[in-house]
């Protein structure tokens, strides 16, 4: 796209979605000699399904193999965790148990693990209750064996898509926010979509990582093929006091009755029980529930008895873009030339940065010509999470005590790439008033900081 | 040795910490610093804007922000090393024989409480009220508050200050849990209901609050909610110094003379009582002090 290019306002690529998929997948647009944009319907890059989930980092070894999304977990888990310490994404190798409650699940196990070597894993190891006891000494009371994931790695959810959303800013990609598409006409050559906001986007080539809402854009399109019904994740978090009754991550032995819920730690020293899965018809159902809560307490209790008698600091729901297949739904089309990234559930985080691989690839089949740059900007975040050096720990004055963020980091957020408009997208930038006070010190001083009111 | 060339620090410039760092100096122990994690000392009285305070401590009755200005300016006057902006994460970090920790208590938020629903903008406790109001930002225009113990009162006076109307008091318990005249003045001055037995079953409202909805099926129309009381010590730096914990108010356990299970950790105020006012925590500051001495000497 030039200055005295006839189609001047028509992009190489708009990618519609602005979730972990979508930043990945214009991240690695962006490394190309292209112009790219991303739609986001929201007021935040990250800030749908994203947001909300279990903030593991998985090697794919219980997906199901010759899957697609057994293929992209294991790339995926590979290119981020390479990426993310590069550029500031907290990432923690605690490394998982799968743990067998009774017979069934114990008898489970050996195939669990002949599946992980199907998919190319071959470090998982079944174990004794001894060994489980072992590993994890504050398990309840039951445990009759148990699977070690050694690679399993916990990492920070929130700045994954950002980290993705500035990488691609910073070479050259256009993000805008609070657009969400209400039609696209596809032409001879160019694509046209209108936004809520009245924008007219036009584009050469078209990218669906709309999540939630992928199903409606791939019908806009024309086409069919999966419906998206949300299947809702409750989660609870523990205070970070709760992090010592943990080693590493702790997972169900999944069984034909029951699912079963995780424990695990996360980057910011926090211990998370969940999720619940209940299949929903509303896409904008992210409230939690009684029943989903009481429901985790009940299994936390039998896990890990100790956790209950620990603060919780958040309780939040999360929405997985399920839909009636069991695999990811990607499609491409030369005529349309479009990119579906349909149905990413809650293995997207992981296999986001394969996900941007695949999109390159299929818009290549489609007759994208995608020229790699031969200089690419590089990133750097402020980290955020335990394992890493944080700035109070510099002498940086802080303003959220229980998260221990500094006012340096809260004035950054607000002038980032895509700057924190919210204080929910503060919170995921910087972790002020994500803590066990929930504002009931800071909130004051960081309206003052921010210049936003809590007022409606 | 006398305590004259002796040093003690102390976590925490509220009432409590304050008075024991005043009286630590009339007794004449030569290095008292006080470690506050905030840019100003005072601790909680500094945004509860409404008179009662002092009454027991400095036998007069002052507002909170009087109150806290007046023990600060006592701690000034008698030499105390006031170190603001300065968080302590460990006990090691100190250089003291003796270490007062005062480091007080909040309120549960609506998490802790496991109140299910929608997370919107306008959910407060009355600490992050209270400091709204003393910036003077609004906050919405018709509140629920949650709870009806003291604070529950005088989170309805602060929502008047800010020109939002509290529209009822929530509270699972049979009865509030205050002075009756307190309730009274609620019940007629302020025309707020007391909706007792009943708990918040769900906040609803995306982006901002909308309504509430009560366990016995009632529904509350409301921009703003307000959960008060419910304390808890703020006690990160205790567990994490491996004080021995009382399982019910959660605090540090201390005999009586505020000594906790480490023969020079002193801990007192609401990080050990919870939920004690102001006065009563200045109180221990005082009597806390010749403890401290004792063990000093």
């Amino acid at each position: 796209m030039t200055a005295d290019d006839p189609d001047k306002d028509v992009y190489d690529v708009v990618v519609v979605g602005g979730g972990v998929v979508g930043c990945a997948v214009a991240r690695l647009l962006a490394h190309h000699e292209l112009s790219v944009a991303v739609l986001e319907a929201g007021p935040d890059v990250g800030a749908g399904t994203s947001k909300a989930n279990t903030a593991i980092l998985h090697t794919g070894f219980d997906a199901t193999p010759g899957s697609i999304e057994a293929r992209l977990v294991a790339r995926g888990y590979a290119l981020l965790r390479e990426y993310a310490p590069k550029v500031g994404i907290s990432i923690e190798p605690v490394g998982a148990l799968l743990v067998a409650w009774d017979d069934e699940q114990t008898a489970a196990l050996g195939s669990l693990a002949q599946k992980a070597a199907a998919n190319g894993y071959m470090r998982a190891e079944v174990v004794d209750a001894t060994t489980v006891y072992e590993r994890e000494p504050n398990l309840g009371p039951g445990a009759t064996g148990g699977m070690l994931v050694p690679d399993e790695h916990i990492i920070d959810p929130w700045s994954t898509p950002v980290a993705f959303a500035y990488d691609a800013i910073a070479n050259g990609a256009t993000v805008l926010t609070n657009n969400r598409v209400v039609s696209c006409v596809v032409g001879d050559d160019v694509t046209t979509m209108m936004t809520d906001a009245g924008e007219r986007m036009r584009a050469r080539f078209v990218v669906n990582a709309a999540g939630l809402y992928g199903d409606e854009l791939h019908r806009a399109f024309g086409l069919d093929g999966f419906t998206i019904r949300p299947r809702r994740g409750e989660l609870i978090v523990f205070d970070k006091l709760a992090r010592p009754l943990l080693n590493g991550t702790v997972l169900p032995v999944p069984t034909s009755i029951t699912k079963g819920v995780l424990v695990a730690p996360t980057v910011f020293g926090n211990v998370m029980l969940g999720p619940t899965a209940e299949d929903i018809d509303d896409r904008t159902a992210t409230g939690s529930t009684r029943a989903g809560i009481d429901g985790l307490l009940e299994k936390g209790r039998r896990i890990l008895p100790a956790l209950l008698d620990e603060e919780v600091t958040s309780v939040y729901a999360g929405l997985r873009a399920a839909t009636e297949h069991s695999d990811y739904q990607i499609s491409a089309h030369r005529d349309l030339r479009y990119v579906c990234l349909g149905g990413i559930r809650s293995t997207g985080l992981t296999s986001s940065m394969a996900l941007g691989e695949e999109a390159v690839a299929r818009l290549v089949e489609c007759g994208l010509e995608a020229r790699p740059k031969e200089s690419i900007v590089g990133i750097h975040m402020t980290p955020l999470g335990e394992c890493d050096v944080r700035p109070y720990q510099r002498g940086g004055q802080i303003v959220c005590h229980c998260e221990r963020v500094t006012v340096g980091e809260v004035t950054a957020a607000c002038a980032a790439p895509v700057p924190a408009v919210d204080f929910d997208g503060l919170r995921r930038r910087s972790r002020a008033l994500a803590g066990r006070c929930q504002g009931f010190y800071c909130l004051a001083e960081l309206c003052e900081l921010t210049g936003w009111s809590v007022a409606p | 040795m006398t305590a004259g060339n002796k040093r003690v620090a102390i976590v925490g410039a509220g009432p409590s910490g304050l008075s024991a760092a005043i009286e630590l100096r009339r007794l004449g122990v030569q290095h008292v610093t006080l470690f506050e994690r905030e840019q100003q000392a005072g601790g909680i009285p500094r945004h509860t804007d409404h008179l009662g305070f002092g009454i027991r401590d400095l036998r007069r009755v002052m507002s909170g922000p009087k109150y806290a200005h007046e023990l600060v300016e006592r701690a000034t006057a008698a030499g105390v090393e006031l170190r603001l902006g300065h968080s302590v994460f460990s006990l090691d970090d100190l250089d003291a024989d003796a270490i007062v920790l005062a480091t007080g208590a909040r309120e549960r938020p609506r998490s802790a409480r496991l109140v299910p629903g929608d997370r919107p903008m306008g959910i407060l406790t009355t600490g992050s009220l209270q400091q709204l109001a003393m910036k003077r930002e609004r906050v919405g225009t018709r509140a629920v508050i949650v709870g009806a113990e003291h604070v529950s009162f005088s989170a309805v006076l602060t929502l008047r200050h800010v020109g939002c109307r509290p529209i009822a008091m929530v509270t699972a318990l049979p009865h509030h849990q205050t002075y009756g005249v307190l309730k009274l003045a609620t019940a007629t001055i302020h025309r707020v209901p007391v909706l007792a037995g009943v708990d918040v079953a769900e906040i609803v409202g995306k982006r901002r609050v909308e309504r509430v909805v009560l366990s016995d099926g009632r529904v509350i129309r409301c921009d703003t909610v307000v959960f008060t009381g419910g304390w808890i010590p703020d006690n990160e730096l205790s567990r994490r110094s491996g004080l021995e914990m009382g399982p019910v108010i959660k605090g540090p356990v201390v005999d009586t003379s505020f000594r906790t299970s480490r023969r020079d950790v002193f801990a007192i105020g609401n990080l050990v009582h919870r939920v004690a006012a102001a006065d009563r925590c200045a109180l221990d500051g005082k009597a806390v002090a010749a403890a401290v001495v004792g063990s000093i000497a």
